[in-house]
């Protein structure tokens, strides 16, 4: 497991353009705009979506033929692309936590901790469901034919999100904003609430990065070289 | 016994590949075959890389399906078609190796780059076909591996390359507790390095013999149709149809030199025996 990290975080440093954009946007974004937009979080998208050029890297040339026949088998692969997903999603989340409170400082707005890593947390989990659908998808059908594929389930998975929340609203009249609202009504402190919502939000994802995984695993186990 | 199959089947379309075979501590096995005749598949089902259909393998004394990454360190591979990420360097390869393997040696592996000459810091993309073969068969190397497996390792590779790669493995076999299973196209690199050889065509292992035997023993009639009608064929393999009349493998040459001094007997070596056993013979 060790081995492929390693692996993975190698195949990342020789993309030194990549981790220089990674710097300028990072610093430039939260800098240069007003509002705790998704693009301020471009750090976070490009590093947490780094696993699936690692997978393309290791299908090039035979290179997951002689990644397992090495000491590693189909389920410490599956298993080391969603730790490597998680611990950039980890460091591009403070990192951009970090470069967001060093702009809310410098330019006074006045922003809270708490608050921009409810924003972080969101781009996080928005990430994290599209992350999801793209490694199971670029383990089945490769990453080429794989990309057209995550486009398209991306925008999939999204409008369920939409038509279910809709019919929720809508059909069934259930006010879920409302609803979490009068939850968390009673609780005073801002900051207790913004911990609450990122709690649950880091709850979904871990929910989803694990059928994931489980999905991935099953396909990796049913692959054949 | 470091690695048993026994009735391994897969089939791919026409194609079956119905194998089974024997590699023990201390020998060099080679498998030979003419493309297509199973010896990457019988590889791959090895390593657990394709399903098999039925049949049992067993490695170091355990299921194939029991196998656990730990078991694998014993393991050293080199497949034909698959290569480190050609991005990376031998340098970027050492953690990498270093982490996978308890038994993983630097000092090894650094040294045995520098005499086969593998540059530290140049990308696998820029190196040549040889330092690509010699560099695979040192990362295989370095950890003490108990059995190598090794598909086409000298293929490409000129006749100097070759020499020295065969000479690593030689120097690997001089612990008695190791062994080889090695394919290969070249049948003299074969001729001077195995102990046994499988013959495999059509996905089937149509004869396995110790290497020694089948240089002393087996050998080749060139007869005319007048005396292959005469000929016992008890002690014939198979049999080719050639222009003059017929080349008929054997596996027991003094026989028909003793009893037909006529007929012009060849030597046996592996190439024979691909040729007249390979599919296009019998």
């Amino acid at each position: 497991m060790k081995g492929l990290l390693i692996k993975d975080y190698r195949i990342l440093t020789k993309q030194k353009i990549i981790l220089i954009l990674i710097v300028i946007m990072g610093v430039l974004l939260p800098f240069g705009s007003d509002d705790g937009s998704f693009l301020t979080n471009y750090a976070i998208l490009v590093l947490s979506l780094f696993s699936l050029s690692t997978i393309s890297y290791d299908e090039m040339n035979g290179g997951l033929l002689f990644l397992l026949s090495l000491p590693a088998d189909r389920k410490m692969y599956v298993k080391e692309k969603y730790i490597f997903t998680g611990l950039n999603m980890v460091i591009s989340s403070l990192f951009s936590l970090g470069t967001g409170y060093a702009a809310a400082l410098t330019k006074q707005t006045g922003e809270g901790i708490d608050s921009l890593a409810l924003g972080v947390t969101g781009t996080v989990l928005v990430i994290g469901i599209m992350i999801s659908v793209a490694i199971p998808l670029t383990l089945k059908f490769g990453a080429e034919k794989g990309r057209m594929l995550i486009a398209i389930a991306t925008m999939g998975v999204g409008a369920v999100i939409i038509i279910a929340y809709k019919t929720l609203t809508d059909v069934f009249h259930i006010d879920l904003v409302g609803g979490l609202g009068k939850l968390l009504g009673g609780i005073e402190s801002e900051a207790a609430v913004n911990g609450i919502l990122i709690g649950g939000l880091l709850l979904i994802l871990l929910l989803v990065l694990f059928c994931s995984y489980l999905i991935s695993n099953r396909i990796m186990r049913k692959k054949e070289f | 016994m470091l690695l048993k199959l026994e009735n391994v089947k897969k089939k791919y379309g026409s194609f079956e590949l119905d194998c089974s075979m024997e590699i023990k501590s201390g020998q060099v096995t080679g498998l030979i075959g003419r493309n297509g005749a199973g010896k990457s598949t019988t590889f791959k089902s090895v390593l657990g890389l394709i399903y098999p259909d039925s049949g049992d393998i067993e490695m170091f004394g355990k299921k194939l399906s029991e196998i656990t990454p730990e078991d694998k360190e014993q393991l050293g591979v080199v497949l034909a078609e698959a290569n480190a990420c050609e991005m990376f360097t031998a340098k970027d390869l050492l953690p990498v190796l270093k982490a996978m393997y308890k038994h993983f040696s630097e000092r090894e592996y650094l040294e045995r780059c520098k005499q086969y000459d593998i540059p530290m810091d140049k990308p696998l993309k820029e190196f040549s076909t040889g330092m690509k073969a010699k560099f695979k068969i040192i990362m295989a190397l370095s950890h003490n591996a108990k059995l190598l497996i090794l598909d086409e390792p000298t293929a490409g590779l000129d006749v100097v390359m070759r020499t020295e790669l065969l000479d690593m493995l030689r120097e690997y076999m001089e612990d008695e507790n190791n062994a080889i299973l090695i394919s290969s196209h070249i049948a003299t690199d074969l001729e001077g390095l195995c102990d046994d050889i499988y013959m495999i065509s059509d996905g089937k292992i149509v004869l396995h013999e110790e290497t020694d035997v089948l240089l002393s023993e087996y050998g080749v009639l060139k007869v005319t149709e007048e005396q292959y009608e005469k000929l016992d064929r008890e002690y014939i393999l198979a049999t080719k149809k050639e222009k003059f009349g017929y080349l008929c493998l054997t596996n027991r040459k003094d026989f028909y030199q003793e009893n037909y001094p006529q007929i012009a007997i060849e030597k046996g070596n592996i190439d024979d025996l691909i040729m007249m056993m390979g599919k296009r013979g019998k």
